[in-house]
């Protein structure tokens, strides 16, 4: 093992000038981070120089890692998570000696679990890069990549998994109310539906209540502000951790370029980033736009190995498995963080419990004025983001995570057992589990700003989606409401359901309300008062008037406070907006019993307005 | 006013033991005092109107029969328990919420003046009118002055939660009075005076959403009685007496108006505001939004107080002191307590009288019998205009009741029945101007209403 220090070596070899050399230190000194990677990062040295000369460092042989070296066998006998842990490949075992291709310097631990995996052979350990360790793995691991990926949460504990959409009390439940409901319109139609009317206006009723009192308890959450502009200036790059951010993307070639160079604008030491573009096999051209972009080695390139199953969490999963980060964030395609967003988050998580599991940022839209979707998906938006998600917070209540810039101990997500393929809501999924498994999902207080859908068709697809996966998560955490309570408390498996299953509901209900409404105003009939008793009726005209009229005016403040004057008037077209809600609920609702896990793609890079600088 | 990076410093708070001493010693002599006059038998017009409302409507089963009477707030609130003593311990909880938040007042200044100006303004005639007199109009009060201090900490801390409180409040008390939407579209259009550089986009959003949740609750009203009895209801109570006169106002805020000739004598660009309350009032009155001399009163000095200069020098604070005690011994000396009408005694004699009628045998048009009914302890003998089969008891009253009553209030049925006995009815009494006729059939009530006029507390 040669004493040389990296620098000095790399130097000596021709590799470094001396003037690259002191600016690495400099920028090490700042960071702390290994020389290496800060060499890497900076554009200084290849991958390849770089792992050879560390393997002279060490006293090791270095080794280019092609797939057909691999000898799978050999290489399938260690398990994928040590595999991965260890940064370190077996290459071939011919019964006595063991080859083993590393991207790090070995360990003891590695040595040991090595021998015990392999037991009476000699090991040769060389020395290779970090690609080349990742496409072995790619390639000798594919199948168990996939089943991890894909089945891994299901096989953990299919109770949590959406793999079953009904269970079969489930099922008997459903149809049993169906034919109660029908036989009851059948014998006494009147008073069934009254029984029905009930229900239904005391949910509206939960629900107007439930989301005013947090939208409220979010707006006032701003009085106190989490983590302010001082406290990221006062933070020591030192200290910070290795960062990964997942990109999973797909037939995003018009968009990618400009991810890439959002990330390049973190405040973040881009040494201390991990960066794991993931894409989908059939998705050549998004990588090829990948790979024009040129971005730094601080970003590396995943291909998602096919499987039965292609949704936006399973290439998680993989991205997961592959993260080195102490934190986790996934941004999506069209994303627009604000610089100092990582820094916050590690911010929250040092200040935050030791149960934090996640913390959230604000979404909102860089498109917000482009025409009516846009602005009314901002208004809702601001809403969701700047109020209900700080006021469930306030208030210790399950928060749906939104899909993207949400950041994790990387190390609970993984006990977790990461996203839920089958849910094609992984996120809002992923939060209440946290929330069941004793964690918390904070909020902080930075924005990524990403693209509004604003053809309308788009919209319909993604809020189907979200509202299906709304439903699939109601379903699974329905399954057995006593282990529900049990386990997140009374109050917070309450909130869960006004939420996450309420909403859903509500949409699918709102039209029937709407329809009796108009119904009413345009024949007054005297049919509808035997359904609606007085104390019904005043409970309906609640929801109806005071209910509208709280929703748009918290929805007011919450552009305001984003200073989109233009819009506060805008929350008064609501009630309209809700109703394309319902419309992509009933689509939601036929596409849970017939497509359930169908990922509908929202396609991005449609707007033509910019991100903000 | 969008959101800040950093939270601001907390407002300073009295601790919460002074609190809580300080609010029960400034509103129980208030309470105290109504229970005592109610116990004497006063009952106010207003509060007797909220009341046979409620009792009414619960006495019939059916919450709709409230109608729409202007404003709701007070109807629902004594559904609970419609009695004389609901009104007067809501109107000291409203009077308690006022010196709460005034305390607060005198904390942040540093002083005791803005607490002095309460006190010499509530411990008077006019503060017990207000207690025992109007508790709509002291909740009034109350939420515009909570709206009002949001909006002023909206103004100084940018935190949108203020903004959004004071928007809900000052739509709160459009339930209390009509003035609500008033003062918040006042609030929203002097925002360029407060900030002079504001752009038009930022004003027209924050004044709309000071407006919208006051005229949503218009809109609400509106909608409801359009809905409920097919015409919009307007935000009137025609039961209400008219508003007192600028003098009499400028007479009794004596405070108000040093207060404002100190604030004028250093002039801001937000100086001139003071005046837009006295303002409001004027026009108030004129298009019909009545209020009380209490109401005017308590309004302005609660105007006063939240005016006042933090850098007042002692002097100054001693002699506005001294001005606020000077006008509540005057006050003291020059307004009347509250004391019953001769129709009062009156009115209440007949209600006893009629008391154990059977129900609905008597039949009256409560459109002209506002005193009757204020002292009647239940609404059960009586047919009145929104029971059911009242046109056609007016049509032919011999077939569906066995009294009909005239009262002295005015015109329309009653007064018809006082001119043309009803058909098949004799005449069995008359008594200060009200008249009671009854079927041939039926016994006549032996009354003699001199005598239970006199027992009657």
């Amino acid at each position: 093992m040669s004493s040389t220090r990296l620098g000095d070596l790399l130097v000596a070899r021709g590799l470094l000038t001396p003037v690259q050399r002191a600016a690495a230190l400099v920028q090490q000194r700042r960071t702390g981070e290994r020389l290496g990677r800060v060499l890497l990062t900076m554009g200084f040295v290849s991958r390849v120089d770089l792992a050879r000369t560390l393997a002279a460092q060490w006293g090791r042989e270095f080794v280019l890692v092609e797939p057909t070296m691999v000898d799978p066998v050999a290489a399938r006998r260690f398990p994928l998570d040590a595999t991965m842990s260890f940064r370190a490949v077996p290459l071939t075992d011919d019964g006595t000696t063991v080859v083993v291709a590393s991207a790090e310097e070995p360990q003891p631990a590695l040595i040991e679990t090595l021998e015990v995996v392999y037991p009476g052979r000699a090991l040769d350990i060389r020395i290779t890069t970090e690609w080349d360790i990742d496409r072995a793995i790619s390639v000798t691991h594919r199948r168990q990549l996939v089943d991890a990926s894909i089945y891994g949460l299901y096989f953990r504990d299919q109770a949590e998994s959406a793999y079953t959409v009904f269970t079969p009390a489930q099922y008997l439940g459903f149809v049993v109310l169906a034919l109660g409901i029908l036989a009851g319109l059948w014998a006494q139609p009147v008073f069934t539906l009254l029984m029905l009317n009930v229900p239904v206006t005391l949910l509206f009723l939960a629900v107007v209540v439930f989301r005013t009192i947090v939208g409220v308890s979010g707006a006032a959450a701003e009085t106190q502000i989490v983590i302010s502009t001082d406290d990221v200036r006062a933070l020591d790059e030192r200290t910070l951790p290795v960062y990964t951010i997942l990109v999973p993307v797909f037939r995003e070639a018009n968009v990618i370029g400009n991810l890439i160079r959002a990330i390049g604008e973190l405040d973040y030491p881009i040494d201390k980033l991990d960066v794991l573009v993931l894409f989908e096999e059939n998705d050549p051209e998004t990588l090829a736009a990948a790979k024009a972009a040129a971005p730094g080695a601080h970003v590396r390139f995943m291909v998602v190995p096919a499987g039965e199953l292609q949704t936006k969490p399973k290439a998680c999963n993989v991205g997961l498995l592959y993260a080195q980060g102490e934190h986790l964030v996934i941004y999506d395609a069209e994303d627009r963080p604000e610089p100092d967003q990582l820094k916050k988050a590690v911010l929250a998580f040092r200040r935050g419990p030791s149960r934090l599991a996640c913390v959230q940022a604000a979404l909102n839209y860089y498109n917000w004025n482009e025409n009516f979707l846009t602005r009314m998906f901002t208004l809702e938006y601001s809403f969701w983001f700047d109020y209900l998600l700080p006021g469930l917070d306030r208030l210790r209540l399950p928060i749906p995570l939104g899909g993207t810039s949400n950041h994790f101990r990387t190390a609970v997500l993984r006990e977790l057992g990461g996203w839920d393929p089958f849910n094609v809501t992984e996120d809002a999924d992923l939060g209440i589990r946290a929330a069941m498994h004793g964690y918390r999902v904070g909020i902080i207080n930075s924005t990524t700003y990403e693209e509004a859908n604003k053809r309308l068709g788009n919209w319909l697809r993604q809020r189907s989606r979200w509202i299906k996966g709304y439903m699939q998560t109601a379903l699974v955490f329905s399954r057995d409401p006593i282990a529900l309570v049990r386990r997140a408390g009374l109050r917070q498996a309450l909130g869960f359901m006004l939420l996450i299953a309420g909403t859903p509901l509500i949409f699918l209900l709102q039209p029937i309300a709407i329809g009796l409404t108009i119904g009413w105003l345009v024949t007054r009939t005297q049919a509808l008062a035997p359904i609606f008793p007085p104390w019904l009726l005043y409970l309906s005209l609640f929801n109806l008037l005071l209910g509208n009229a709280l929703a748009i005016y918290v929805n007011m403040f919450a552009v305001f406070k984003r200073r989109l004057h233009v819009l506060v008037l805008f929350a008064l077209f609501n009630p309209f907006y809700w109703i394309l809600h319902s419309i992509a609920a009933v689509k939601a609702l036929g596409q849970l019993f017939t497509r359930p896990y169908f990922w509908e793609k929202t396609v991005h890079g449609l707007t033509r307005h910019g991100a903000p600088g | 006013m969008a959101s800040p990076d950093t939270a601001p410093r907390a407002e300073p708070r009295a601790p919460w033991g002074l609190r809580v001493a300080v609010v029960v010693l400034v509103a129980l002599p208030l309470v105290l005092a109504a229970a005592g006059l109610a116990q004497d038998g006063w009952l106010s017009d207003t509060h007797g109107a909220f009341l046979h409302r409620v009792r009414f409507a619960l006495e019939r089963g059916r919450l709709e029969l409230l109608g729409f009477e202007y404003p709701p707030l007070p109807f629902l609130l004594l559904v609970p328990w419609p009695h004389v003593a609901m009104t007067w311990l809501l109107g000291g909880l409203a009077v308690a919420g006022l010196a709460w938040l005034v305390l607060d007042e005198c904390t942040d200044r540093r002083s005791m003046l803005p607490l002095v100006l309460l006190v010499a303004a509530l411990w008077t005639p006019i503060g017990l009118h207000l207690v025992s007199g109007d508790f709509n109009e002291a909740l009034g009060l109350l939420a515009l002055f909570i709206g009002w201090r949001h909006y002023r900490r909206w103004w100084s801390t940018r935190q949108t939660i203020h903004g959004l409180y004071a928007g809900l409040w000052l739509g709160f008390a459009f339930y209390t009075s009509p003035i609500g939407l008033a003062v918040a579209l006042i609030a929203g259009a002097v925002l360029p005076l407060v900030f002079p550089r504001l752009q038009i986009p930022p004003f027209a959003s924050q004044l709309s959403l000071l407006v919208f949740p006051g005229a949503a609750a218009a809109a609400t009203w509106a909608y409801l009685s359009w809905v409920f009895i097919g015409r919009v209801a307007l935000p009137f109570s025609p039961w209400e007496p008219g508003s007192p006169d600028l003098w009499t106002i400028l007479i009794w805020t004596i405070p108000f108006l040093a207060v404002a000739a100190v604030v004028l004598s250093r002039p801001r660009a937000t100086t001139a505001g003071i005046l837009l309350p006295l303002i409001l009032l004027v026009g108030a009155g004129r298009i019909g939004w009545h209020y009380s001399l209490a109401f005017a009163v308590l309004m302005l000095t609660l105007v006063a107080i939240v005016a006042l200069p933090r850098d007042l020098d002692r002097l100054t604070r001693a002699v506005l002191g001294v001005v606020a005690v000077v006008q509540a011994v005057v006050a003291w000396r020059v307004l009347p307590l509250p004391r019953l009408a001769e129709e009062d005694l009156a009115a209440r004699a007949v209600a006893a009288a009629l008391a154990t009628a059977p129900p609905r045998s008597v039949l009256l048009d409560d459109r002209y019998a506002e005193r009757l009914l204020k002292w009647s302890p239940s609404l059960e003998p009586y047919l009145l205009t929104r029971d059911t089969g009242f046109e056609l008891a007016v049509a032919r009253p011999v077939s569906a009741v066995q009294y009909v009553l005239a009262t002295p209030d005015g015109e329309g049925l009653t007064l018809d029945a006082d001119v043309h006995p009803p058909p098949g009815f004799i005449r069995t009494w008359s008594w200060e101007g009200y008249t009671l006729w009854r079927r041939a059939d039926v016994p006549t009530p032996s009354v003699r209403f001199d005598v239970l006029a006199g027992r009657l507390p």
